[in-house]
């Protein structure tokens, strides 16, 4: 039912953005972290977001597309070395790695992710509003 | 006696702009869930377009052919009505368009139920 294809739209935007939020999360929960399973500091992560049509003969018709996160990427530039030498994970010249993460930015795209969240929330509820007013064909 | 009040051409176009609304809510729908998406560019519905087209009666819209009478038509009324632009999502436009969407819905929803409580009066015998 075409109705419910808008929602279903607006929920894969939402799905998105709350995987966005999440990584955002997971880059300001390890801001100073320099311990990793693969070894050295922690690294930025970022989503790849895609457009996906939702069925596929329908792309040939241009109908809308679903958002999708296809990748969690890893940013290993821009490491900032502390002179630390205390510290059990530094180098021979005493500096440790630390992540490149600048919380700034991070706040700035979790503002970015909410907003976006937001907006996919409001498409959603004027759909529904949309289905609603229908329903009032007819009765009396 | 004809039943042109339920098949005449005000009651048909109520009905088709209504798929066409939704439709382009779906549109709306997909251009804000790739707001981040990279390289995407949004699509619209114009429907002046495809209004005028429409009391022209050359509406081109893409459907599945029909080789025998016998087989059902497509599903799909309102595809090839959907543009391809060139520009980026801007959140700002896009919602209004969601919002003027939504209140012409909401205009043609209310004239349908005018239209059916003209003809519930004309069954009443004007006695309610």
């Amino acid at each position: 039912m075409s109705m419910f294809k808008a929602m279903d739209l607006s929920a894969s935007g939402l799905t998105a953005q709350r995987q966005r939020l999440d990584v955002i999360a997971e880059n300001l929960a390890n801001l100073n972290t320099t311990r990793t399973a693969q070894g050295g500091p922690y690294k930025r992560k970022s989503v790849v977001m895609e457009a996906r049509p939702a069925e596929d003969f329908d792309s040939l018709l241009g109908s809308p597309e679903k958002v999708e996160v296809v990748q969690i990427s890893e940013d290993s530039k821009g490491l900032r070395p502390e002179y630390d030498p205390g510290h059990p994970d530094a180098d021979q010249d005493g500096n440790v790695l630390y992540p490149n993460i600048n919380p700034v930015s991070e706040m700035v795209h979790l503002m970015l992710a909410s907003r976006a969240y937001e907006a996919n929330v409001a498409v959603l509820r004027t759909g529904k509003a949309m289905a609603q007013k229908a329903l009032e064909i007819g009765r009396g | 006696m004809s039943w042109g009040f339920l098949t005449d051409g005000a009651m048909r176009l109520l009905e088709k702009t209504l798929d066409w609304r939704v439709q382009n809510q779906e549109i709306i729908a997909g251009n804000i869930a790739n707001l981040d998406t990279p390289n995407y560019t949004r699509k619209e519905m114009n429907f002046d377009n495809i209004l005028s087209s429409y009391t022209q009666g050359n509406l081109q819209t893409v459907s599945l052919t029909q080789t025998d009478p016998g087989h059902l038509g497509g599903a799909n009324p309102g595809a090839g009505l959907v543009e391809e632009t060139t520009d980026d999502v801007d959140l700002d436009q896009e919602i209004v368009r969601m919002s003027e969407n939504q209140l012409s819905y909401q205009a043609s929803v209310q004239m349908l139920i005018k239209k059916l409580n003209m003809l519930q009066s004309v069954i009443d015998g004007g006695t309610k």
